[in-house]
């Protein structure tokens, strides 16, 4: 029998995540007994992969991971390299590796708004029918989306799983020259961002808000990309190489991708909310005003509306690609020259999804020893359950597919990426 | 783009329904009414996941038939990038792994040039929009060339760091024969 606090209820498929899953939420007596968000492949591997290998391999095996965000584990594993050989990357090098990420923003974010997040405000099932209402947003979206793979096209070497970074720079840099289709591209998508920006402030948002913790890295002057200290709006202030002090990962039964929380703590957000949270000073003033003028205030604490974080920041990675290129000095060499050590390394970097950890040990020959990699997902994944529980509770009164719906809608809030965290993934509600 | 070439990387067009069509470049394109059709074979797959390789496989084997007025690509995932791809063509040509409950090495066709994939074959895609949603987004979007056939090859073995599969390897040879059987009697369209 099925009444407001007695139901079983099930769905098969998570759609419009990248990867497949599944989440599980147990609902007894109008309350939330338990929920999960399951994964059920088996965890991918890479970190043993990777052992025995060159530390120079890194970069390239680790790209594999994920198609949507390879340069985040390119840059995660360069930055690790270069700690244990001692080597910075400074300017024009430096600021060509913003640029990479800029386009890996770009071209995420934009996938994520408009195709896969996008409908659920609007009311459509996926992209196919949102495009037949709305051709001309979508239209737009994909244009903007092509800037982002054509950066990364570029100055990755291809578009997917790019293949130019190595550890101290690149193999190859694009002359200036080549870069002028993309700059005037790059124009038309900073106004029509902006115009975008707004139109999601005006979208439909649940009343939904959290005490979350949120973590992302924060540097002296720039809105981060590849460098920073952890910081929280809890007081967590430390360096990357703290990260497993403080970050704690474990396995539990109900999903082959690790949970963490902080020691001692809990469930910790990471994402552009977070970013966003602790970074909004950092954001330049046309960026800010943007911001504002699609109604967020310098913090956010709903993660529905991380679709208009999404926005402000591919704004500001389009008007950041814009200032580096405008520049844009040609290095005098593709690379700065190290020597190979052994040692422990960590890199985290800003990935679109949140902050990407890796950690590596080498042997003085520079083969990796042993390699710890934390993708955002995995560390989002208690938080999204945490959001399910205090989401379903004052909801459970609302029709199934209602509820279904907004559920996955409350999921893809973080646009959880579980081809990084693992692979598979499916849906299951169950009421009893 | 050249016949012959491997595409990694893929461009968007700019240009809304309707409008001039321009290439990759934003140049205006400018075709005889009466060209012979441009047809783009593209080969979609993951090279690291055993069967679902075999889309590519069959681009590379096409390309080695240096077919009069086929390019020939090969594309490592599903994105919306790839819409571009296909836009100066008169006929598109996918090939994928999918799975359905046919034996392994199984090879479908399906002319998607009027209607949809049929849902009970999906693509072995893991990413964010598989290619029977994003052919219809682009149909919904009016960038999809006159004629659209996907061939499919059953798949079943998509472990990551397998090679292909023998029955599937099989399938190949029987994709290519389809595939080059089906151009040569396909009739020469009016370019549009």
């Amino acid at each position: 029998m099925n009444t407001l606090t007695t139901k079983t209820v099930r769905v098969e498929a998570l759609a419009r995540v990248e990867g497949e899953g599944a989440f599980y939420v147990k609902v007894r007596e109008g309350k939330v007994e338990d929920a999960q968000l399951r994964i059920y492949e088996p965890p991918r591997f890479f970190e043993a992969f990777l052992r025995g290998r060159s530390y120079a391999e890194a970069p390239d095996i680790t790209a594999r991971i994920c198609g949507i965000c390879p340069v985040a584990y390119q840059m995660s594993a360069v930055h690790a390299m270069e700690a244990i050989f001692g080597v910075r990357v400074e300017g024009p090098l430096r600021e060509l590796r913003r640029l990479l990420y800029c386009g890996e923003w770009i071209e995420s974010h934009a996938l994520h708004m408009f195709m896969l997040h996008a409908p659920d405000f609007l009311g459509y099932a996926d992209a196919i029918q949102m495009a037949a209402d709305h051709p001309d947003l979508v239209l737009q979206a994909l244009r903007i989306k092509k800037v982002g793979n054509d950066i990364v096209a570029l100055l990755g070497g291809r578009e997917i799983h790019p293949i130019n970074v190595r550890v101290g720079g690149f193999y190859h840099i694009p002359k200036r020259r080549e870069w002028s289709r993309i700059v005037e591209e790059l124009k038309w998508a900073r106004d029509a961002m902006a115009e975008l920006v707004k139109w999601t402030g005006l979208l439909p948002f649940p009343e939904f808000e959290q005490p979350y913790e949120f973590v992302a890295l924060r540097h002296p002057e720039e809105y981060p990309f590849n460098e920073g200290r952890l910081v929280s709006n809890r007081g967590l202030d430390i360096p990357i190489s703290a990260f497993e002090e403080f970050m704690v990962e474990e396995h539990l039964p109900h999903s082959t991708s690790l949970h963490a929380h902080i020691k001692d703590r809990g469930a910790y957000f990471v994402g552009p909310l977070a970013r966003y949270n602790l970074n909004f000073d950092r954001l330049s003033p046309p960026v800010q005003e943007a911001a504002r003028a699609a109604g967020l205030g310098p913090t956010c604490n709903n993660p529905f509306q991380s679709i208009i974080v999404r926005g402000v920041e591919t704004l500001y990675a389009i008007d950041e690609a814009l200032r580096i290129l405008e520049d844009y000095p040609e290095p005098d060499a593709p690379y700065v020259q190290y020597e190979v050590r052994g040692g422990v390394g960590h890199g985290c970097t800003e990935a679109p999804r949140g902050i990407l950890y890796h950690r590596y040990v080498l042997d003085d020959n520079g083969v990796i020893v042993s390699a710890r990699i934390t993708p955002p997902t995995a560390q989002n994944q208690a938080t999204i359950e945490a959001d399910l529980r205090a989401f379903v509770e004052p909801r459970v009164h609302l029709p199934l597919n209602e509820l279904t719906w907004q559920c996955e809608q409350a999921i893809r809030n973080y646009d959880p990426c579980i081809s990084c965290s693992t692979h598979f993934l499916r849906l299951n509600i169950e009421r009893v | 783009m050249a016949a012959g070439c491997t595409v990694n990387v893929w461009l968007l067009a700019s240009n809304p329904p309707g409008s001039v069509r321009r290439n990759a470049q934003g140049c205006e394109v400018v075709k005889n009414e009466a060209s012979i059709p441009k047809t783009l074979v593209l080969g979609i797959g993951n090279a690291w996941r055993g069967d679902d390789a075999v889309g590519l496989l069959v681009a590379q084997a096409l390309r080695a038939y240096d077919l009069p007025d086929v390019t020939v690509m090969e594309a490592s995932t599903v994105d919306p990038a790839l819409i571009p791809l296909w836009q100066d063509f008169d006929r598109l040509i996918l090939i994928d792994a999918v799975i359905s409950d046919a034996a392994p090495g199984a090879v479908h066709w399906f002319d998607l040039s009027q209607t949809p994939l049929p849902t009970l074959v999906s693509s072995c895609s893991t990413h964010s929009l598989d290619l029977a949603t994003l052919i219809e987004l682009a149909r919904t979007l009016h960038q999809l060339p006159p004629e659209v056939w996907l061939f499919g090859i059953e798949g079943r073995n998509l472990t990551s760091g397998r090679p292909v599969s023998a029955a599937v390897m099989m399938g190949l040879e029987r994709c290519i024969e389809m595939i080059v059987e089906r151009l040569r009697l396909a009739p020469q369209r009016q370019a549009h």
